[in-house]
């Protein structure tokens, strides 16, 4: 293989561990951002699904 | 060193992304990783699921009084999916987190027991099976991520 490629793919394999995790994170649909940001954001969620729930009750 | 050629240079972003996918795919993150990712999918179907059942309530395939049943369930869900968040994010042990991971399931079976089975509109009653069935194995999947 052509060593200039070769390079290339070595410079993207050892800079893609970063990359990797975003693309990860991006397919499991967490964004990219950190697990304790997920989780603050998730905690709000909940208690907007549980006002969501009690709008329906008072509805 | 040659230099690169037209087709190499074409070739290379392709390669780049089909590395990339693959080994994002194959990510495996660590376990803890892995449990907020579960418990992150955990709230994406419970707010689907609520949005199924509002959408059937108001198109008049469930009754009133079922659709108050339900959301009243759907309320300790939610409490109980803030907690197991809350949990994860303080680190608590594996045996807390499972014990509210058993409390959810419990509400889940009132939920599909008091609620969605009394649905007497069979399209409505296969609908929010169908949500209440994903949201079952997505609770299996943070048990799973939990290792026990």
């Amino acid at each position: 293989m052509d060593p200039k490629i070769v390079a290339i793919l070595k410079m993207i394999l050892l800079a893609e561990p970063p990359v990797v995790h975003l693309v990860h994170d991006l397919l499991v649909g967490t964004g990219g951002q950190s697990d304790q940001a997920v989780l603050t954001k998730d905690i709000a969620d909940w208690q907007a699904i549980a006002a969501k729930a009690k709008a329906q009750l008072g509805s | 060193m040659k230099p690169l050629t037209r087709k190499s240079i074409r070739i290379l972003p392709l390669l780049f992304v089909c590395l990339l996918l693959t080994q994002a795919f194959m990510c495996p993150g660590t376990p803890y990783h892995k449990l907020v990712t579960a418990e992150h999918n955990f709230k994406g179907v419970v707010a689907t699921f609520q949005d199924v059942e509002i959408a059937e309530f108001q198109s008049g395939g469930v009754e009133p009084q079922l659709h108050l049943k339900i959301q009243g369930g759907i309320l300790q869900v939610a409490n109980g999916g803030k907690d197991l968040a809350e949990l994860i994010q303080a680190n608590a042990t594996p045996q807390t987190i499972r014990q509210k991971l058993d409390s959810i399931y419990a509400l889940l079976d009132n939920l599909l027991n008091d609620g969605v089975l009394h649905v007497t509109n069979p399209k409505s009653k296969a609908s929010l099976e169908l949500a209440l069935d994903s949201v079952k194995a997505i609770v299996d999947n943070v048990a799973t991520a939990l290792g026990q």
